[in-house]
């Protein structure tokens, strides 16, 4: 999310939002489009889901409900995995709450392209590719390190987030996955 | 905007004004460092910058080198009171928003970098860093730069 102005008034500070996308979201929050926010209704937030693998499970689903009160503005995902990197990467996807998709509508916010169901199976290389945003990389040089892929999606409040990750069939690690959702908290 | 005025007696008053309404914006970054215990989980406050309120745009975090075995690595959520205790992010792996190398001694690892992060901490709030290391099998020294803009009294 792009911040067009921001400035301090008293002990408060207001920002406004750039873009006509967030501009409606914010009217479906119950604000005016290009209204300034009070900073109290915005912050950077990252949630996580964790998946444990090789316990006895191939794959698993976790999820989790975003804050109530909340829309849920998702700008990037990472993921991080334990275990060593032996070329058989995990794959995890991310699906959309159906509810989710009646939430927006009834917001006036939603669009067609928002029903999308999932983001399909996507190896991990520790990550989505060391250096490399936004694209998916086999870059093994820095196993370790796993940066934010862009990944733009809204959450409607209290919206559920559901995230899946299976194990390479050939991989006999034990592995915690850990997912992270990186984005902004707009409050209604 | 641009006031004119015609008077000595004037212009002090505007500026007097001006230092009854007006705040003033800055850069300022500042750097806190924390230690995590091998096999313990554990908070630390985090001082804030005194001089005003603090917008944080992001942090870039660094730390000493952990095992690199592929074990679970040591986890950090920041708290503030003005969020309210369940208003926090989750807890987030180090290693993926840090990096990996080593404040002590050694060359630094590759490099993450900075990641965005929007809060803002009014002058009196307090920020809190819960961390869990219960995975390590050593201590690691943290070290955070935070990164925004700070509003004083001009």
């Amino acid at each position: 999310m792009m911040i067009e102005h921001i400035h301090l008034q008293g002990d408060r500070l207001f920002a406004k939002v750039l873009d006509s996308f967030e501009r409606r979201l914010i009217n479906g929050g119950k604000l005016q489009p290009g209204e300034i926010a009070p900073h109290r209704k915005m912050r950077s937030m990252d949630y996580v889901l964790t998946h444990e693998l090789g316990r006895g499970a191939q794959s698993t689903t976790a999820s989790l409900v975003t804050r109530q009160g909340w829309i849920f503005v998702c700008t990037g995902i990472q993921a991080d995995t334990t275990g060593p990197y032996n070329g058989l990467m995990p794959s995890i996807r991310i699906n959309q709450d159906e509810v989710l998709r009646g939430r927006l509508s009834g917001g006036n916010i939603g669009s067609p392209a928002m029903a999308v169901k999932n983001l399909g199976w996507i190896e991990l290389c520790n990550g989505f590719g060391p250096g490399h945003k936004g694209e998916l990389t086999t870059d093994k040089a820095s196993p370790e390190l796993s940066e934010p892929r862009d990944f733009f999606r809204v959450f409607g409040d209290a919206a559920q987030i559901e995230t899946e990750a299976r194990l390479h069939p050939f991989d006999t690690e034990t592995r915690e996955i850990t997912i992270i959702v990186h984005g902004w908290e707009i409050l209604k | 905007m641009i006031q004119q005025v015609d008077t000595i007696e004037k212009a002090r008053a505007l500026v007097a004004s001006l230092r009854q309404t007006q705040l003033f914006r800055r850069r300022f970054d500042f750097v806190r460092s924390f230690t995590i215990t091998a096999g313990q989980k554990g908070a630390d406050e985090v001082p804030l910058p005194s001089e005003g309120s603090f917008e944080q745009l992001g942090y870039n975090i660094e730390h000493t080198t952990q095992p690199s075995d592929g074990s679970a690595p040591a986890k950090i959520r920041f708290k503030s009171q003005g969020d309210g205790q369940g208003q926090s992010n989750d807890f987030l792996p180090l290693r993926s928003i840090s990096t990996p190398g080593a404040i002590v001694s050694g060359a630094p690892g590759v490099r993450y970098g900075y990641r965005d992060f929007w809060r803002f901490y009014e002058k009196s709030d307090r920020l809190t860093i819960e961390w869990d290391g219960t995975a390590l099998s050593v201590d690691i020294v943290v070290q955070i730069v935070f990164t925004g803009y700070l509003y004083t009294a001009i």
